[in-house]
């Protein structure tokens, strides 16, 4: 009950940070990328993981 | 009856007393309390408790009945009732008592766990068996309601056993990509790197399917909030999968490039 809660709780803060860290190494990419081809493709992916950022909270909120 | 005490003769006041308070222990007890006699093992009499406890109208009704009326045709182990009866039977009047857990059944109705103490005593110069039942349905519940409870932390453990060895995982490949993009455009090619993120978006895909989606019915969610964390989490594996098609798509091109 309110144990599983807190695991599930754990789980997505755990999702987050991977979401982050994903975000982060796109950003990474963009710094040293210069085809504009994959620039605008690593972009839209950075977006979604922005995005997912944003998920990854309103999954926990969800649990809380 | 002549009963003597200590060289001298119990008064009869002495002796209603005794009975007085036997009968008030008798009557007052929770537990049914009854009487064996043989040769049947038939009952004899029964308190307050045992009427209660097996649901008969009377002490009348209860002495009319024996005990293969107030059991299952089989208890748990698979023995008739009738032939493990006569074996406890047997066992407290050789040992002269009898310790054990026994299914009962209330007159025409449900059954019931209980334990059952038998006494082997002497009444009137004969033989009989003193017979003491207690219903412990509620001891089993709580005992159930714990086995429950260890089966729960067992599996949740399992989970998080199970969860910690994906995130393990997961935190390792980010860390490769990471030791990797301060060395991005010397050590190794964007085809490469791409390939790297792309591992990593198979790895969040797996994990958010059978490590998050897989397992979300094993929390103590309501089923909208579950319905609306699966569609989250869908929407997730969805991106994720699309970005592992964007990211193929750019290894081509790469490679491409280079011929």
């Amino acid at each position: 009950m309110a144990k599983d809660d807190k695991v599930l709780i754990k789980m997505f803060k755990d999702l987050y940070c991977l979401e982050k860290q994903a975000k982060e190494i796109y950003d990474e990419y963009l710094r040293i990328l210069k085809d504009k081809k994959e620039i605008e493709i690593i972009s839209s992916i950075r977006d979604d993981e922005i995005r997912h950022m944003e998920i990854t909270k309103e999954l926990q909120r969800l649990v809380e | 009856m002549l009963i003597r005490k200590q060289n001298h003769q119990i008064t009869a006041a002495e002796i209603k007393a005794s009975e007085k308070r036997s009968r008030i222990l008798l009557e007052g007890s929770l537990d049914a309390v009854m009487v064996l006699e043989p040769p049947n093992w038939s009952f004899a009499s029964g308190n307050p408790a045992t009427i209660r406890m097996f649901g008969v109208k009377d002490e009348k009704q209860f002495i009319s009945l024996g005990p293969g009326d107030l059991s299952p045709k089989y208890q748990p182990d698979g023995q008739l009732s009738t032939e493990k009866a006569k074996k406890m039977i047997e066992k407290a009047f050789e040992e002269g008592s009898n310790y054990f857990e026994w299914v009962h059944k209330k007159y025409k109705g449900n059954e019931f766990p209980a334990v059952v103490s038998l006494t082997k005593m002497i009444l009137d110069g004969r033989d009989i068996l003193q017979a003491t039942v207690r219903d412990i349905t509620e001891q089993k519940k709580a005992e159930q309601a714990l086995k429950e409870k260890i089966n729960d932390l067992e599996r949740l453990n399992k989970l998080m056993v199970g969860r910690e060895l994906k995130m393990v995982e997961l935190k390792e490949r980010i860390k490769q990509l990471e030791a990797g993009k301060s060395v991005v455009a010397s050590k190794s090619s964007w085809a490469q790197k791409f390939q790297e993120a792309v591992d990593l978006e198979e790895s969040v895909i797996k994990s958010l399917g059978s490590n998050y989606l897989g397992q979300i019915e094993d929390f103590n969610l309501g089923i909208l909030r579950k319905r609306k964390i699966k569609k989250l989490l869908r929407l997730l594996i969805n991106d994720s999968t699309k970005h592992e098609d964007k990211l193929k798509e750019l290894i081509s091109y790469e490679n491409g490039k280079r011929r």
